[in-house]
């Protein structure tokens, strides 16, 4: 499936993420990841993120991350209600 | 909802709400709020150490606007200030780092255009409450059990209250209004069976009362006029109370019972013998409730009419099913669970259904009371959804315990005030 209507959700709290999903003219998933803790959780953030997407069904999709310390359940929520947003 | 979705929701709608108040006031907005690990944040720690902050803050500042809200992110509080946000920044994260209470709150800084952040300062991230890492380090990988990082939370904020007693007295009436449900009586979510107040009232008036127990602790205990000064001063404190409420009656039993409790631990702070010391301090009530004197207030007239003895009795007997029932039955609880909130319902439950509450009668006469009364002590023991249900069945016959809710705030305060080796 592929995203085609922009859509937002989280903040940019402590321990939140802030997340905007937007079509991709290309076939591919595209995450653009900012992060407080980059260094240490980079690499399993982004795996959280492409894993939600994939269980979402999105095919196609840039998704920009910007992350202030959020826990893996955050960061799935976030993405998941951005995708219904954008799908609805 | 599940508490983790309801506190993502309740952060979402505080950032478009914060976004609204932009929009609308323009300026620099300052917003506090607790800094405090888990899904549900909103704890009698939490609304006192935000409570406690936003006074500061307030009287240093041109506030032109200001609200607060309660939600799973806990008490929140929105301050709209004429300055410019880069030094705005500046005081408050001095605030965070060098008030005792500092490093338990988030104080936000924001524009329309942008959030202001330490790194602004060229300061480093927020550090760990337990190590020396950046706090979302060990967030994010969970070094830190939970209950561990709960534990400090409460420890800072208790070894700053016991410093002094008006902090104790602030404590101790702010965890009270924490409480909820409370059948009846006013929370930050509900204004209960009140349509005249809600928690700000209450909240305004406990501001107004704390600088007066400075002047309470001031009083040498060996002098004769001891218990006439206490009056004295229990009258500036009513006056204070309605100034600040509009003329609402939202403190007047505990200002009574603070003074004479505090004043007692005072005298002989030895808990073998408090309840005498009570006695003897409040000796001079009797003439209250003299047969050729006109009784004055509703808890005079119940005595006169139905020999209930209600605030007065209480003192007069030494506060007993204070320190005999109550206060026991609330340190079970909190050796038990370690919820607070909980532990402070069930004894509110516990104190409504023994106490003859004079605000009861008042409203629902002696049928009301003796309704209120076994209903209480039906639902000590059940959960919070059955609370719910007793709560909406009092606010529909507009019944209210404030006697009881006094009562529980003077609960607290010993709990408090007395070491716990003595409780066993």
């Amino acid at each position: 499936m592929r995203i085609e209507k922009p859509a937002q959700a989280g903040t940019l709290e402590s321990n939140d993420i802030y997340v905007q999903i937007l079509p991709n003219p290309r076939e591919e998933i595209e995450i653009r990841l900012k992060s407080v803790v980059m260094l240490q959780f980079g690499k399993q953030i982004r795996q959280v993120a492409m894993q939600t997407l994939n269980e979402k069904g999105i095919t196609s999709c840039i998704l920009n991350l910007e992350d202030k310390g959020a826990l893996d359940y955050t960061i799935r929520a976030r993405i998941e209600s951005a995708v219904e947003r954008s799908l609805c | 909802m599940t508490e983790s979705t309801n506190l993502l929701s309740d952060r979402e709608k505080r950032a478009s709400f914060q976004r609204l108040l932009l929009e609308r006031y323009g300026h620099s907005l300052v917003v506090i709020h607790a800094n405090y690990p888990g899904n549900q944040k909103h704890t009698p720690d939490t609304f006192y150490v935000v409570e406690t902050m936003k006074p500061i803050i307030r009287s240093s500042h041109n506030v032109l606007y200001e609200t607060s809200t309660t939600t799973s992110e806990g008490r929140v509080v929105y301050l709209i200030l004429d300055e410019e946000p880069m030094s705005l920044k500046r005081r408050m994260v001095d605030l965070e780092e060098n008030h005792p209470l500092g490093r338990l709150v988030d104080i936000d800084v924001l524009t329309l255009t942008r959030m202001y952040h330490r790194s602004d300062l060229g300061k480093g991230m927020r550090k760990c409450f337990l190590c020396e890492e950046i706090a979302q380090v060990c967030v994010r990988s969970r070094r830190h059990p939970l209950h561990d990082v709960l534990a400090f939370y409460h420890r800072s904020v208790l070894t700053h209250v016991k410093a002094s007693t008006s902090e104790m007295f602030r404590y101790a009436l702010l965890a009270e209004l924490s409480c909820s449900p409370k059948f009846g009586l006013v929370t930050p979510f509900t204004s209960g069976s009140h349509d005249d107040m809600d928690a700000e009232t209450f909240i305004a008036s406990i501001d107004a009362l704390s600088p007066f127990i400075e002047e309470v602790v001031g009083l040498k205990t060996d002098d004769s006029l001891l218990f006439s000064k206490l009056r004295t001063i229990g009258r500036s404190m009513e006056e204070a109370m309605f100034h600040a409420t509009h003329g609402k009656n939202t403190h007047k039993g505990a200002i009574f019972l603070f003074l004479i409790l505090i004043t007692a631990l005072r005298i002989n702070p030895d808990r073998s013998t408090l309840k005498q010391t009570i006695r003897t301090l409040t000796e001079p009530i009797k003439e209250d409730f003299r047969e050729d004197l006109q009784p004055t207030t509703v808890g005079l007239r119940w005595h006169r009419s139905h020999g209930i003895g209600g605030i007065r009795g209480l003192v007069m007997d030494g506060m007993s099913p204070i320190h005999d029932d109550y206060l026991p039955f609330f340190r079970v609880e909190m050796n038990r669970t370690n919820d607070m909130n909980r532990a402070m319902v069930k004894t509110l439950l516990l104190i409504m259904s023994t106490l003859q509450d004079t605000t009861v009668l008042k409203r629902g006469g002696l049928d009301g009371l003796s309704w209120y009364r076994k209903q209480a002590s039906e639902y000590i023991d059940q959960d919070e959804e059955a609370w719910k249900t007793f709560s909406e069945e009092c606010i529909s016959r507009k019944l209210s315990g404030g006697g009881s809710a006094d009562v529980l705030a003077i609960v607290i305060y010993l709990y408090l005030a007395l070491p716990k080796e003595e409780n066993a």
